[in-house]
């Protein structure tokens, strides 16, 4: 038995006459004697009613009030930028290569710099930093991250570190002069072959965040670390690119 | 530069990850859905202030029992909406309760509640949400044929684009809403 099209059913289920399957009285004959395609139709149907009463929402506050989000942080008692550190910065004990220890003194650098730009504490930053990072750490990977035009200011900077430990990949990234805004800033991974993003967390006040990345995430691929502007209207799209960097060996 | 949504596979990404999950990956887990689930508690409760504190439960609650969150069972939005819906029911039961007090205080006979269905609204509402997520094109056509009850011949002559178009963004449009609400509408618990 021939059966309707998916095009054919999803015309009905608007309520359309017109199908390709032929005329109005072979339509309802079909579909008397077809439970699949009556069954189909059905469903669609109803995704359709849902969508013309969804109508009614049209218009209605994309996102909670900010004071939700507040509530949810405060009883759960997550840290909010501005915490003060949980521990103090430490080096790690294990020798480093010149170049780690480089970068090292460059992501501090661009704490102070961050925070002198944002009015908030160094010593929170640089805790925030290097908070839960196993002594045994080594950096795997890592990226400069520069200025995506048009949005990104040519004055901000920043660098993203991943480092392998015993709990697995975490990846570090520190930001400098990235201008004061009303949402917030979201740190991505980018496949740039496949073109899929991975967001991966959100930066504090300082512009500075550790993340710990699930070892799903395969960072040969999703190689470019990229950090966006989003609005706080609930939209999870990617917002504007600011800095961006390919990760290196 | 704006590098469009991040694909679907994201959505499942984040589910992947939540029950392992730090308190950054929950702002994540909010900015997709806190909107969904508050859109949800308000239509439902019809009091914003409910509606903010049942939000705020919700995530409360999700946060606290991630360990349980099996993505393997079904996704992460149908988990939060049923949170929600528990979380909503229980709002609107106590305030059953407090009318009910108040109308014996009275000395009156309660109303029966003829306020939407809570399952009614989140079906609805995850279709919105999926509706606003389409491609230009798509949200477009699917649209002028919801709410403006135009048939496809009529959303061609006027946008300009070929009848095909039309149909297909028909057709592609709704199987993407219908896919969203089959995997997000949720179970009752």
């Amino acid at each position: 038995m021939e059966h309707l099209s998916e095009q054919d059913l999803v015309l009905l289920a608007f309520g359309e006459a017109e199908t390709d399957f032929g005329a109005d009285h072979e339509v309802r004959e079909h579909l008397r004697s077809c439970d699949r395609c009556t069954n189909e139709l059905e469903t669609l149907r109803h995704v359709v009613e849902l969508g013309r009463e969804s109508g009614s929402y049209r218009g209605t506050a994309p996102t909670p009030p900010p004071s939700v989000w507040d509530g949810i942080a405060h009883e759960l008692a997550l840290p909010t930028p501005g915490d003060p550190p949980a521990e103090k910065l430490e080096f790690p004990s294990a020798p480093r290569a010149r170049g780690q220890r480089s970068r090292r003194r460059w992501l501090i650098a661009a704490s102070i710099a961050a925070a002198a730009v944002l009015g908030t504490g160094a010593g929170v930053l640089i805790g925030r930093a290097t908070a839960d990072r196993p002594p045994a750490s080594a950096t795997t990977s890592s990226a400069a991250l520069a200025p995506v035009s048009p949005d990104g200011p040519a004055e901000a900077a920043g660098t993203a570190t991943v480092t392998r430990g015993p709990d697995g990949a975490t990846l570090t990234v520190a930001t400098a002069h990235l201008p004061l805004q009303q949402g917030f800033y979201q740190v991505w991974l980018y496949d740039q072959t496949a073109n899929k993003m991975v967001p991966i967390g959100t930066l504090d006040g300082a512009g500075q965040g550790t993340f710990t990345l699930t070892p799903s995430i395969d960072l040969r691929s999703f190689n470019v670390v990229d950090i966006s502007a989003q609005q706080l209207n609930g939209d999870p799209a990617h917002g504007s690119s600011m800095l961006r960097g390919a990760l290196t060996q | 530069m704006t590098t469009g949504s991040p694909s679907p596979g994201d959505v499942d990404d984040l589910a992947a990850r939540f029950p392992g999950g730090d308190e950054w990956l929950l702002r994540t887990v909010y900015d997709r859905y806190g909107g969904l689930v508050h859109r949800v508690a308000s239509a439902v409760l019809t009091n914003d202030g409910d509606a903010d504190d049942v939000t705020q439960a919700v995530f409360v609650d999700a946060w606290r029992a991630r360990q349980s969150f099996d993505p393997q069972r079904g996704s992460l939005g149908g988990w939060l909406l049923s949170i929600a819906r528990r979380r909503c029911v229980d709002r609107l039961r106590s305030r059953q309760r407090e009318n009910r007090d108040v109308l014996a205080a009275a000395g009156q006979r309660p109303q029966p509640d003829d306020r939407a269905d809570p399952e009614r609204i989140i079906e609805q509402m995850v279709i919105a949400d999926e509706l606003a997520r389409l491609s230009d094109g798509q949200r477009t056509v699917l649209e002028l044929a919801f709410f403006d009850d135009l048939t496809s011949p009529q959303i061609a002559a006027l946008t300009g684009m070929p009848l095909g178009t039309v149909k297909s963004h028909l057709r592609r449009g709704l199987a993407q809403l219908r896919r969203r609400w089959e995997v997000d509408r949720g179970t009752p618990e």
